[in-house]
């Protein structure tokens, strides 16, 4: 499986942009275990492991890419497109928990990462993420590496080869627009 | 929306932000031409951006965790806890807020630590914690924060410690960098306290600057130990330090002083702190952190993966013997760390004394009761692949087929071919990569000015053991050449097999990690000069942590510049090794090198043996004396 993963890594930073999403379905099972492990040690529904398991999907990354030193851009690149799936994944999942009423038998494999009220905000930056590449790819993926990567300035000028002045300018529009996206009281497009 | 329209907003908002607010108005009346619609959108997203306020600014994960509302000061201040007045807020701490208190029945000031309940609530990890603190108290050392009592009420669990007056190492370090005098002096303190607690078994988890209290007089406590043990084993074993409750999303932030094992998850040992005290150690030094980058998973990327420049070129005082320490104590793998014990010995002695006729014998005491643990897992570590692969080692077939691979482009083929190939040849000027798990039937050649890594760590760390990679004939290097096999010698990681000789005359630069040999090593005339000045995991050269059935030759090296460095520790060796003519600015031999036969070093300049090393044979030479 590392291997595969190894190898996936290797053609995605060699150019190959079909490879990420053949990566993304093979680490997402190694996420719900990872989630599962931690689960399994934790009392139930404290949500501290989720910052845990976080840390240990950008852990675990870093050791995949440590193939390719000289290289953090791209590292940087799919731990953020890696983050917002595991993230957005978990809140889906725990809304359609909410709406499901299902409050009692609450599986291991659906580790509480996202508590329900983040959830739904998780879910609608995503959404709303999805909105803005269709017109903007670039932003679109600014706010992918800032938000939910968690990367600096100067970070997300190195994954995109631009300036930090750049993402910083661009950062500002596409944040005043999902605000607007979000706040739910004006939207751009009206 | 359509990307011709989108351009045009993002034109005009770009330009209306970049003049004064009241002019915003008159611009865009102008530059929108009548288009109401565009105008409109315009204002939405200029309002927007100023009522956004810290809008996605902080990293999603930062949304994740539950965060219940901080104990809040007010709350507590004047009341009392158990037989505790609690008199004034003192400071928040990793795990809970310190308070300044009265303990009514003893009649003295004592500070006393409230321990948020989401902290204590899991049962057995409290017991662990309480032990662990009783324990530590026992020590009754000097250097130690010492706890009066622990307990609880209905306010939550409570610490009650001895009141230290004086600023945490934080709070030193920011009012200006210390003399290197005082650093020593502040880090022995520290490595003493280490040195106590690791031989009661006890491992702090969390040494950092905000642990560390720096009396008036110099006089330096330990605060906390044991207090990670708190945190959620995940975030514990991952984070390894306090988690503010006010923002969780910090959690990643506490993760500068962790170490590659916790970071790794794996068990955590004193070595762990020895990391830690590193960290520490290399900040007071230079002022600078040795993993810093701009995000925490920048400095997660270098603590797993980057060497740090040594601490000597940030800050020329730096003796070479404090540089070594530091790099030592940073070292990825933690059995190669030295003790408390060492760093305290090392940090006692004064440092106009040069390094080689130095005193050791006290050290050397105190150490060995330390290292012979740390020695014993060296040893274990490194036969760890078994008399089966000796055996095989040994066997060395010879190729026949043509099945050569000749490695010519800038990058070699290793990305996707493991082969297995007949040989392997590094044309001139050429820089060639391996991955795990490649094998050569035959040998490889690497032409002058060549390059050939083979696998880096990581890599090598996560592919499954089943898959050597393997080199059954020899490897040889020619002038200017270089040669990076960095693989790491845990049961987790990928063997790496020479079954022949590795012969290097005239490399450029050399690092063989985690490498089992059934040959010779042999590096005559090497000219590192200028590696030591490169930044990253190749800025110095070494033979570590390998195991060589045949002889070891080293000798004729040059590496004059700042940091040029040849290391030798953690190996096992067979034959006889040979130390000859080597002139660079540092030759390092151990910590922990078991060697079978006889040690001899003649002529080399700036050699410097550090640790223990088990020589079996004679020592002869300069390294007669070796510790």
């Amino acid at each position: 499986m590392s291997h595969e993963i190894t190898r996936l890594l290797v053609a995605w930073s060699d150019g190959d942009r079909g490879a990420l999403d053949k990566l993304v379905p093979i680490v997402q099972p190694e996420l719900s275990r990872l989630a599962r492990r931690y689960m399994a040690r934790q009392q139930r529904g404290h949500t501290l492991q989720a910052t845990a398991v976080i840390n240990e999907v950008y852990l675990r990354l870093m050791e995949w890419r440590n193939l390719r030193w000289q290289d953090r851009a791209h590292f940087f690149g799919v731990s953020a497109q890696l983050m917002r799936r595991t993230l957005v994944d978990h809140a889906r999942r725990q809304q359609r928990r909410k709406r499901g009423g299902d409050t009692i038998a609450i599986s291991l494999d659906d580790a509480v990462l996202v508590s329900p009220e983040r959830s739904a905000d998780l879910v609608a930056v995503d959404e709303a993420l999805d909105r803005l590449a269709a017109f903007d790819l670039r932003r679109s993926r600014i706010v992918e590496l800032r938000f939910f990567g968690g990367l600096s300035v100067d970070e997300t000028a190195e994954v995109l080869k631009t300036s930090p002045r750049t993402v910083k300018r661009e950062w500002g529009l596409a944040r005043a627009w999902l605000y607007c996206e979000l706040s739910g009281k004006q939207s751009v497009d009206a | 929306m359509e990307a011709e329209r989108w351009r045009q907003i993002e034109r005009l908002y770009d330009a209306a932000l970049k003049r004064p607010a009241d002019e915003r108005e008159a611009f865009l009346d102008n530059a929108c031409g009548g288009d109401e619609a565009l105008r409109r959108r315009i204002d939405i997203l200029i309002a927007a951006q100023e009522k956004a306020g810290d809008f996605l600014e902080s990293p999603a994960w930062a949304m994740v965790a539950d965060a219940p509302a901080p104990d809040h000061p007010q709350f507590v201040v004047g009341r009392s806890i158990d037989r505790y007045q609690i008199l004034s807020f003192l400071g928040s701490g990793g795990i809970g807020d310190v308070y300044l208190a009265r303990d009514s029945r003893l009649e003295r000031a004592v500070a006393l630590k409230l321990l948020p309940a989401r902290f204590t609530g899991d049962g057995d990890r409290v017991r662990h914690f309480e032990k662990e603190v009783r324990a530590t108290s026992a020590l009754n050392h000097p250097n130690i924060v010492a706890v009066y009592d622990t307990g609880e009420t209905d306010a939550g669990r409570f610490i009650v410690m001895e009141l230290v007056a004086g600023r945490t190492l934080r709070e030193v370090v920011a009012s200006g960098r210390p003399s290197l005098d005082s650093v020593a002096h502040i880090v022995r303190q520290v490595a003493e306290a280490l040195t106590v607690a690791h031989s009661a078994g006890i491992v702090h988890r969390d040494v950092k600057p905000e642990n560390i209290m720096v009396r008036d007089d110099g006089y330096v406590k330990v605060l906390d130990f044991g207090l990670a043990r708190l945190l959620p084993s995940g975030v514990g074993e991952l984070a390894g330090t306090g988690a503010s409750h006010t923002n969780p999303g910090i959690l990643l932030g506490t993760a500068h002083y962790m170490s590659p094992e916790q970071a790794r998850g794996e068990a955590v040992t004193s070595a762990t702190d020895v990391f830690s005290l590193g960290i520490v150690c290399y900040e007071l030094a230079t002022g600078e952190h040795p993993f810093k980058a701009d995000s925490q998973i920048g400095v997660l990327h270098r603590i797993l993966s980057h060497a740090p420049v040594p601490p000597g070129r940030l800050n020329p005082g730096v003796s070479s013997t404090l540089d070594a320490l530091i790099l030592d104590m940073l070292e990825k793998d933690p059995r190669l760390r030295p003790g408390a014990a060492e760093i305290k010995a090392v940090l006692a002695e004064r440092p106009e004394q040069p390094v080689r006729v130095r005193s050791r014998s006290n050290a050397r005491k105190v150490w060995q009761v330390t290292a012979a643990g740390l020695l014993a897992a060296t040893l274990a570590g490194a036969t760890v692949f078994g008399q089966t692969t000796i055996r095989w080692l040994m066997a060395r077939v010879q190729s026949a087929t043509a099945n050569d691979f000749v490695c010519v482009g800038q990058n070699g083929p290793g990305t996707a071919n493991p082969g297995p190939f007949d040989n392997v040849s590094v044309r001139a000027e050429t820089t060639c990569l391996l991955r795990a798990g490649t094998r050569v039937q035959g040998s490889v050649t690497v032409e002058a000015n060549g390059r050939l890594t083979l696998c880096v760590t990581s890599d090598c760390l996560f592919a499954p053991q089943t898959i050597p990679t393997e080199i059954r004939g020899s490897v040889s290097l020619g002038r200017g050449g270089e040669f990076l096999a960095i693989f790491a010698s845990s049961p987790l990681a990928t063997p790496f097999l020479v079954g022949g000789d590795i012969h290097a005359s005239g490399a450029r630069r050399f690092r063989i990690v985690g490498a089992t040999v059934g040959g010779r090593v042999q590096i005559t005339h090497a000219n590192i000069t200028g590696t030591g000045a490169s930044p990253g995991p190749i800025g110095f050269n070494e033979i570590a942590r390998s195991r060589i059935h045949g002889e070891v030759q080293l000798s004729d090296s040059i590496g004059t510049g700042p940091g040029d460095r040849i290391r030798i520790p953690g190996n096992v060796i067979e034959g006889d090794v040979h130390i000859a003519g080597n002139n660079v600015t540092l030759l390092q031999i151990g910590p922990n090198n078991s060697m079978k036969e006889s040690l001899r070093c003649n002529g080399n300049l700036n050699i410097v043996p550090l640790g223990t090393n088990v020589v079996e044979g004679n020592k002869e030479g300069q390294c007669s004396d070796l510790p």
